[in-house]
């Protein structure tokens, strides 16, 4: 039982795991959102450990269901998105390129 | 003129000349205008190119013109389906002024087809949940009781071909997104075999289990619209060729079929009314010629977990586009960093449930998590597969219930996302394992309704849709209709 409670302590997701975690996917958060995740991320990744149960030894994982791979079509063009048109979408642009933030 | 009318029965209207195309899609936004207001299936309409291509349609017919399969019927579809010149949304601020460049293969595919594009339907946001709660623009009802939700992610779609609001709809199912909203509106939704039909300008949630399927209000019409859409599409590397015809190859006849019960679709969280009611109904399929058997696939219990695992961490790859440059919105970023500009575009621009999908997703595939939850996953979904594989050897199909929950309330359980995810325990699995499953109408419950779910082996689109068009027949359970 004590183990069992060790164990799951050392898993569990806190604030700074869900500050961090937003972070790395860049979404921010407010306080109330941290917080908010922090509980419910606990009790749905309590429920997804019910998956070690299971005995997967030797088993191969599907990344697929389809025993397909390396689908490849003849290499010929095809028209494309012509400039203007695959701008339309952006809410900034300059001489018919996309404006990004700036990296550094 | 009834807009009950199964899109069947129209384009034989249509084409014997005795209802016109224009007619019929007048009537259809008429229903709109009435209806959509409390129901909100819809997050936009075509009115006026919807009435020039009946025009133009029914010109064809008059002149004895090659006419396409869907002879003018109005297809709603789901706003996650890429349609030229016309919103695609996802129902999330993220993609509200978003207007695709060009048509999703389905939806070039109902264009070539003489269907007609009647609007975009409302889901949940990015197809993020059960109940159509997420939406940005607002919850969907369900036409069977307003103060309940249709389901989801797909509910849009389904309760416009619920109320008459169109004729045939396309939704997505990746983890049971079109049966579900099939199930709680009373109608039928097909998810089709991975890879029966494009995905190319499907917005991916989670690319290995997403599959386009169609909505009807009765088996023929999604078998029809299953004709429509099904094919190779060389934009799309895992398509695969169409066994096709659909409609055509319908059959009463399904004597001597063998029917497995799935013992684990009737597990822990089943509503017992929906248990027993369905026992009763799965016994109708011995009165018309079938055999029915109970049947265990024990890993099915695990299903839940290991799908959530893997759906969220594909989206949580599949989302980091959204970063605001090169579509979608983009928050007030003068001056900002890429970073910052990015993390406050996605923060103002996600909902809740996107976020914490995202989150769980990326924490799953984490350095150090990613063999204890992805990787396991993965090799659950393998044992998944191989049950079915096997079962189906055995049976012609499987059987049990779509929804192991009657439609809820609004507002019941969006304040808990885990009790959200246990709805879709029973639709999950399909999707796992790639193969195909149809939700029919099998009755009410205190007058909502529920759904039969009939499952079948990879490709075997056929023998699910006669096994549920005869049960159809036989129950006529397709010919009720809300009353609003």
């Amino acid at each position: 039982m004590a183990k069992d409670k060790e164990e799951r302590s050392s898993w569990r997701v806190d604030e700074g795991t869900v500050e961090h975690i937003s972070d790395l996917v860049n979404i921010g958060l407010s306080k109330e959102e941290v917080s908010l995740f922090a509980q419910q991320l606990n009790e749905i990744l309590d429920y997804f450990r019910r998956i070690d149960e299971v005995n997967t030894r030797n088993i191969e994982p599907t990344f697929h269901v389809m025993d397909i791979k390396d689908i490849v079509r003849d290499d010929t063009t095809s028209p494309c998105l012509p400039n203007k048109i695959a701008l339309e979408n952006a809410s900034k642009k300059e001489n018919g390129l996309f404006k990004a933030p700036r990296i550094l | 003129m009834s807009g009950l009318l199964s899109a069947y029965e129209t384009r034989k209207r249509i084409l014997s000349q005795e209802l016109s195309a224009q007619e019929y899609v007048s009537a259809i936004l008429e229903k709109i205008s009435k209806f959509d207001e409390q129901i909100h299936a819809y997050t936009s309409v075509q009115e006026d190119t919807a009435l020039s291509q009946a025009k133009k349609i029914d010109k064809k017919v008059e002149r004895g013109e090659k006419i396409g399969l869907l002879v003018g019927l109005p297809v709603a579809v789901k706003d996650n389906i890429c349609t030229k010149g016309i919103p695609t949304t996802c129902s999330s601020r993220m993609l509200e002024n978003f207007v695709p460049p060009y048509d999703a293969t389905v939806v070039e595919k109902i264009r070539g087809e003489d269907g007609i594009i009647i609007g975009k339907t409302n889901m949940d946001e990015f197809a993020m949940g059960t109940s159509t709660e997420t939406s940005f623009f607002g919850v969907t009802r369900n036409p069977w009781n307003t103060s309940y939700v249709a389901g989801g992610s797909s509910g849009g779609s389904a309760a416009a071909t619920s109320i008459g609001e169109t004729a045939l709809s396309l939704g997505s199912d990746t983890g049971g997104s079109v049966r579900c909203p099939a199930s709680f509106c009373s109608v039928v939704g097909l998810k089709p075999t991975y890879g029966l039909v494009s995905r190319y300008g499907l917005i991916a949630y989670a690319n290995s289990l997403d599959q386009i399927g169609p909505i009807g209000r009765t088996v023929k019409d999604c078998a029809l619209l299953l004709d429509a859409i099904a094919g190779y599409d060389p934009r799309d590397g895992t398509s695969v060729q169409s066994k096709g015809k659909y409609l055509a190859s319908l059959s009463k006849n399904v004597d001597g079929k063998k029917i497995g019960v799935i013992d684990e679709l009737f597990g822990s969280g089943i509503d017992s009314r929906i248990s027993e009611h369905l026992h009763k109904e799965i016994q109708k399929l011995t009165d018309i010629g079938m055999d029915l058997e109970e049947i265990s696939l024990p890993t099915l219990q695990y299903s839940l977990p290991a799908y959530y695992i893997i759906a969220l961490s594909e989206a949580s790859s599949n989302l980091a586009r959204y970063d605001g440059v090169r579509y979608g919105l983009r928050a007030e970023d003068e001056g900002l960093d890429w970073k910052t500009s990015s993390s406050k575009t996605r923060e103002i621009g996600f909902g809740h449930e996107v976020k914490r999908r995202i989150i769980l997703g990326a924490y799953a595939l984490s350095a150090g998590y990613y063999e204890q939850y992805y990787l396991k996953a993965l090799k659950i979904r393998t044992l998944i597969r191989e049950e079915f594989r096997e079962a189906l050897k055995k049976f012609d199909a499987l059987v049990g219930p779509t929804m192991p929950v009657l439609p809820f309330k609004i507002g019941e359980k969006i304040e808990d996302p885990l009790e959200m995810y246990m709805c879709d325990i029973d639709t999950v699995p399909i999707n796992l394992a790639g193969i195909c499953a149809i939700s029919v109408p099998c009755g009410f419950i205190e007058q909502l309704p529920v759904g039969l779910q009939i499952i079948g082996n990879a490709y075997s689109e056929k023998k699910i849709l006669n096994i549920a068009n005869a049960y159809e027949e036989e129950t006529g359970y397709t010919k009720y209709k809300p009353q609003l």
